[in-house]
Formats: C-alpha cells, sequence, structure tokens
C-alpha cells in the first residue's frame, strides 16, 4: 500500500451526530474560548506593564530591557500568544488523558490549558514565581507539568524527539497512553522532526505528530523555507498516514484527531496531522508585523476558526448565546483569579537557586 | 550481593611489585563494562541499552558483546543514526520508568545531539525544581589509539563538563569500569560515562604496567560517581589526571622517580563534579601541582582544576604546569599528532619544571 493510499484510506472511527461527538464539539469550543480569553488577557496585561514601563521611563523600551534597573514589571521574558490556533490543541487533546504526553513550542498556552494544565500555576510561572508550575526555575519556554505531561521548549522541535521516549515507554510497559507532539511549520524544517518520523514509523511507535502550520516562521513565510510546500509530505516521506486540514474544518479536524489517536492507542503506529491555521498575533508580543502584504492580518482575522465554529453551533442550535456569553464570562474569571493568584505568589528564595542540581 | 567498599588499587599499585602475588580475577575493560551492564538488566527490566550497533554486533569496540544473544532485541535495541532522535527518546523514556543506557559510538558524534542533552537532559532536572528527573546513562568511546584524525579522536571532557546537570565519570582501570557504569545506571541523574578506546583491552594489551592488572571481583558492586582515587603515593608533586592519561602520569612517575622525585597520582574517576576535597588534601601535601588532560587545552579542565587550587589558596612552592592537548584540532598523521597530544614525556619534562631547583 502506498502512503498515498493511506492517506486516501483514513477512515472515520467517530459518527458525527451521536452525543459523545456532540459532548465533544462543546468541550472543545469551550476550551478554546478558554484559551482565548486567557491568552488575550496575557497579552493585553503584558501591553499595560510595558507601557507603563515606558511611561515611567520616558517613553524608552530600556525600562525593561535594562537588566540592572530597579523598576521592574511582573511579567519577565518575551510573550508569544497562539491567538487564532487555538481549534487544534483543542481538538486533538479533547482525546488524551492525563497520562498522554504533550510537547509544544514557544507558542503553547493554548496546549498547555487544553493539556489541562492549571491556569494559576501557568501565570504564576510566567511570573517567576514559587508557585509556579516549574517554581519559577523554567518560565514560559520551559513549562512542565508532569501531572499531566505536559511541556513546551522554546527550542524548535526540541520535544520532538522527547515525545518519542514517552511513546517507546508506553509501548514498552504496556500503558494505553500515547505522545503527541506539536510544531509550526517552521519548525518542521528541523532536523529532529525527520529523524523523530522515521524512528517512530520504524518502530511503530504509539505518536501523533501535529504540524500547526501558521505559515509564518517569526516573519519568514513557509514558501521561503519549506521545499514541498505541502507539509503533508513530511508525513508521506516516512510511509506515517497523514491528514492536512484547515482550523475552520473543526468537526473535521476532531474526528481526525480522535482517529489519529485511536490509530496510536490500538497500536497501529504513528500519525501526522497537518493544520493550516493563522497567527493572529505577532510571532512575540510587541512584534508588530509590518513584513506582512497588506491586508493580510485582516484576511486572516476573517478565517479566525474560533468566531466561525461558534457561530456554527450557536446556529445549529448545539448550544446557546447564554452558553456562550458564560464561557467568556467563565474564562475572564478564571483569568482574574490567575492574575491575582500569580501577583500574591511569593518569588522562589534567592538562596535557593543553587538547589537540585541533581536527583 | 552488593559490593560498596572502595577499591584498593591505589595501594597495590606500586613499582616492584612481586611478581609471585596472585593478581586475583582479571578482566578486560570492555569485558567488565558487560559485567556491569548484565548485572544492570538482571536486576532492572527497565534497563536497556539503545545505541548504533550495540544489539546485534555487539559495540563497534565489542562492549556489549554477547548481551544480545542473552536479553534479545528488546534490551539491546539497534539504533538508527539518529542520534538527537535516539538521545531525546531516551529522555523522555527515563521520565516514564525506564532507565535507558545509551551509547554514542564516538564521543565526537555529540554535536549532531547537543540540543538534546545540554538544552534538555542536562537542564530539565533542575528547572522543574526536581519535578522531573532523567535517570540516564550515556556511554561513549573516546581517545585516538588507531589514530583516526580529528573527528574520530577527541575526549572532550570540558565540552561535556561545562554543562551545568551532567554526571561525568571516565575509569581507568577494569575495576572502575565495573562498578562506575553500575553506579551510573542506579544514578536518577544523567550521567555521561567516557570509556577510553585505548583502555578497553586492559589489562591483556599491549605496554601492560603493574598497575593496570587490579582484581576485578566477579560479584556485583558500585562506585561512588564523586570521588577521585589517590593511585601512587608521593611526596614531591601532585599529578592530576583521569582515564587514559592516569596511565601516562604513572609512567611520567615512574620515570622521575629516577631522578629523585616522588609523584603522587590522583585519578579524577569523576570529571563533573570533581573531588577537590581530594585533589586538595594531596596538594596541600606536595605543594607541587601538574595537571594533565586529554582534551583541548583552553578554557577546558586542566584550566579549572588549577584555578580551584588556586582559589582554595593552597600555597604553590613553584607555579603549576599543564600537560593537555595543544589548542588546535587533532592532526591525521603520526607525527603532527606526537607533536600535540600529552606523552609521559612531556610530563616528566613538567615534573621537572615544578620541582627545579
Amino acid at each position: 500500500m502506498t502512503a498515498l493510499n493511506q492517506v486516501m484510506r483514513m477512515e472515520g472511527t467517530t459518527i458525527m451526530g451521536t452525543q459523545e461527538f456532540e459532548d465533544r464539539r462543546i468541550a472543545v469550543l469551550a476550551q478554546m474560548i478558554r484559551s482565548r480569553v486567557f491568552e488575550s488577557r496575557l497579552g493585553e496585561e503584558f501591553a499595560a506593564q510595558r507601557e507603563h514601563a515606558k511611561q515611567a521611563h520616558g517613553g524608552r523600551n530600556s525600562a525593561f530591557e535594562d537588566y540592572n534597573s530597579e523598576f521592574r514589571i511582573p511579567i519577565q521574558g518575551n510573550i508569544e500568544l497562539s491567538l487564532g490556533q487555538e481549534a487544534g490543541p483543542a481538538a486533538v487533546c479533547s482525546w488524551l488523558n492525563a497520562d498522554d504526553y504533550a510537547s509544544g513550542t514557544h507558542r503553547s498556552h493554548s496546549l498547555a490549558l487544553a493539556k489541562g494544565v492549571p491556569e494559576n500555576e501557568l501565570l504564576a510561572e510566567i511570573y517567576g514565581k514559587e508557585t509556579g508550575l516549574c517554581g519559577g526555575r523554567g518560565g514560559d519556554f520551559m513549562l512542565n507539568d508532569a501531572r499531566v505531561n505536559f511541556e513546551n521548549s522554546a527550542i524548535m522541535a526540541q520535544l520532538t524527539g522527547i515525545a518519542l521516549g514517552f511513546a517507546f515507554a508506553a509501548k514498552r510497559t504496556g500503558r494505553n497512553s500515547i505522545a503527541t507532539s506539536f510544531i509550526g511549520d517552521g519548525a518542521s524544517n528541523q532536523g529532529i522532526v525527520h529523524e523523530a518520523m522515521n524512528l517512530a514509523a520504524v518502530w511503530n511507535l504509539p505518536m501523533v505528530f501535529v504540524i500547526e502550520d501558521n505559515n509564518y516562521a517569526i516573519s519568514t513565510e513557509s514558501s521561503q523555507t519549506v521545499a514541498t510546500g505541502d507539509l503533508s509530505r513530511r508525513g508521506l516521506a516516512y510511509d506515517i498516514p497523514t491528514v492536512r486540514l484547515s482550523d475552520r474544518e473543526t468537526d473535521k479536524l476532531i474526528r481526525e484527531a480522535g482517529n489519529a489517536v485511536e490509530r496510536a492507542r490500538s497500536g497501529n503506529g504513528p500519525s501526522l496531522i497537518v493544520i493550516d491555521t493563522n497567527r493572529l498575533s505577532g510571532a512575540f508580543e510587541g512584534d508588530n508585523q509590518s513584513y506582512r502584504p497588506q491586508g493580510e492580518l485582516e484576511a486572516a482575522a476573517q478565517q479566525d476558526a474560533l468566531p466561525a465554529y461558534q457561530a456554527q453551533l450557536l446556529a445549529e442550535g448545539v448550544v446557546s448565546q447564554a452558553w456562550v456569553d458564560e464561557q467568556y464570562e467563565t474564562a475572564r474569571s478564571v483569568f482574574a483569579e490567575a492574575l491575582e493568584f500569580a501577583e500574591k505568589s511569593p518569588f522562589p528564595r534567592a538562596d535557593s537557586a543553587l538547589e537540585g542540581l541533581f536527583a | 550481593m552488593k559490593m560498596t567498599a572502595e577499591a584498593q588499587v591505589g595501594a597495590d599499585a606500586r613499582p616492584g611489585l612481586d611478581e609471585e602475588r596472585d593478581m586475583g580475577r582479571q578482566l578486560i575493560m570492555a569485558d567488565a563494562m558487560k559485567e556491569a551492564l548484565e548485572a544492570s538488566m538482571l536486576e532492572d527490566e527497565n534497563v536497556f541499552v539503545l545505541g548504533e550497533d550495540i544489539g546485534r554486533m555487539g559495540g563497534v569496540a565489542g562492549q556489549t558483546r554477547g548481551l544480545y544473544n542473552k536479553f534479545g532485541p528488546e534490551r539491546l535495541i539497534d539504533a538508527p543514526i539518529s542520534e538527537a532522535a535516539f538521545f531525546g527518546l531516551a529522555a523522555g523514556a527515563a521520565q516514564s520508568g525506564l532507565r535507558p543506557v545509551i551509547e554514542l559510538m564516538r564521543v565526537d558524534f555529540i554535536g549532531v545531539a547537543m540540543d538534546q542533552l545540554y538544552n534538555y537532559i542536562a537542564k530539565i532536572g533542575y528547572c522543574t525544581g526536581g519535578r522531573r528527573r532523567i535517570p540516564l546513562t550515556l556511554m561513549t568511546q573516546v581517545g585516538n589509539p588507531l589514530r583516526q584524525g580529528a573527528v574520530h579522536a577527541q575526549t572532550l571532557y570540558g565540552t561535556f563538563a561545562h554543562i551545568p546537570g551532567l554526571r561525568l565519570v571516565a575509569p581507568s582501570t577494569s575495576y572502575d569500569a565495573k562498578g562506575l557504569l553500575r553506579s551510573a545506571v542506579l544514578s536518577d541523574d544523567p550521567v555521561v560515562y567516557f570509556f577510553h578506546a585505548s583502555l578497553l583491552a586492559l589489562p591483556a594489551g599491549p605496554g601492560i604496567e603493574e598497575w593496570t592488572g587490579a582484581e576485578v571481583p566477579e560479584e556485583d558492586y558500585t562506585l561512588p560517581l564523586d570521588k577521585a582515587v589517590t593511585r601512587r603515593e608521593g611526596s614531591d608533586v601532585t599529578i592530576v589526571a583521569a582515564s587514559l592519561m592516569v596511565h601516562e602520569a604513572l609512567r611520567a612517575a615512574k620515570l622521575a622517580e629516577q631522578d629523585g622525585v616522588s609523584a603522587e597520582v590522583v585519578d579524577l574517576r569523576s570529571i563533573a563534579p570533581l573531588d577537590m576535597e581530594h585533589i586538595l588534601a594531596s596538594v596541600e601535601k606536595t605543594g607541587r601541582l601538574v595537571v594533565v588532560d586529554e582534551d583541548y587545552r583552553e578554557s577546558g579542565l586542566s584550566g579549572e582544576i588549577v584555578t580551584r587550587v588556586v582559589e582554595a589558596g593552597v600555597a604553590l612552592r613553584t607555579p603549576p604546569e599543564r600537560v593537555t592537548r595543544a589548542h588546535v584540532p587533532i592532526p591525521y598523521s603520526a607525527p603532527l599528532d606526537d607533536a600535540v597530544r600529552p606523552t609521559p614525556e612531556k610530563i616528566l619534562a613538567a615534573l621537572r619544571q615544578v620541582t627545579r631547583g
């Protein structure tokens, strides 16, 4: 059987219209809203803090770039938001449990939340607080929650390799868990991705590779960096069953994610899902995206999967406007609580910095 | 039954060894390593070995030969030439209850897997505040007996030692090779285990010296991963070395004895963390220091040891000397290689320098 045939033969194992599927659609939309609100609020907070810093320092950026300045804004580092990309993580993670592993990149808040990372500890880690996921030692670029087997890394595609190990161990020890690895189109050019896909395929590991293709690696368009154009060929090259679809086809995305997860869980090896999506925010907060052609961002906003899916479920009567409103309201109060938690939490003791290098 | 007692190698390893003496059980280093792996795998089903050509073939140096037939392809896993992927795989598996031993065929190949090692394996324990740990052993071959040139010959101790979060050990004897590897597999930290190509046939190979014939007990034993050992007692000068350089240092010490110089030889065994307590005690006694390092000269292990001795305020009677590889890539041609590598003659010259006058 050729790889192409495998793709053509991808079958739906999840039936639309069943109550189970309807519940899943609702859960996915709820998660998308929760992620959207969290990141929107995070972006607002970050912008407000930086603006405050600039004002306090005569409009200079150096207010938050001077290492020795006494003046500090609470959110450390760079913030990379996944606004516009919530559907993929929400759809895939709707099939995962806490034992399943998920790894992300620098742009992973939506994935973290969809995987079940608590907002309070997530934000506290971004604030560098003792109560954060890693006690303030990892930060936004090394988020890690062993309880739900989520982590991210700002080294592009690094964790694709680590994910293999979680899949390998699951298979070897007879656990029913699987591993998923989320990367972007830019990271898919890394050698480790190809090594990992080859190894996952040749050893039939329970893996789901996900490429969130937002067409940009910071400012560089995929067309300038990806020889094949169509990233689904990344999977076909290794005989890995592959689908490519837009996150606006959210129902199909949920189904195909279910198929891929089921394939891994039932011992039938790895899959690749390529999700065409849109990065609505800058590569990092403060990035004005001037490199994007005129009108492109506006067009991308029109393609935003969240309002589209929300409108679809409303139109079908699957959810009510009151339910939708309640989701946003809840998400906002969850963020508010997380913000208060992060702000009020203590910093780690400075004299603990040398502890724990070894077990 | 595990034996945790320290090796008494140093005490017995002196010139003029009685030829009639029973040397006890002799094992080449490759076989000593194999015994450690075998004991580890028998004890814990979660231990497996993963690397290129370590299964069916038994390793390019024979260091896993026979284990495949005993434990099968699920425990001795031949990996594709994808070091980054199988390093990552091992790191993930190590966080899921498994205890991988991975092999990097030659230390020179670390470049292609460096990100997995230094940005992940070394960091994740600390950066998660101990919520994650990576019990992983990385075995890798160092050294240049075949004179293979710049990319099949390095030791790179300093490259690894510069990374916080890795334990590094480098055995110089078969006894240590077994005990240190056994401890590495039992450790909950990532341990890099450097085995030297020139020592794999110890003590059966050419250049055998009396100190290489340390007895290797049949029974299982461990050694501490962070302790140096004195191989030769002396009163005039301390030579600090690791792995093959311990042997070169001992040869130089023998030559120096003819000059009336009494050299003490400290075998690091652990390159990270350094057993400074042991090193300092020796240098305080002798007041002179020669560091021998097969790695490159600049910003590395030899400089670190000298610095820490100086920082500790030990009163040196003469300036310390370093005998290292010159700071150039390792040239292929034998005369060129000889010109840049540490040799017993160069160590002897350093000993003369620090004991002059």
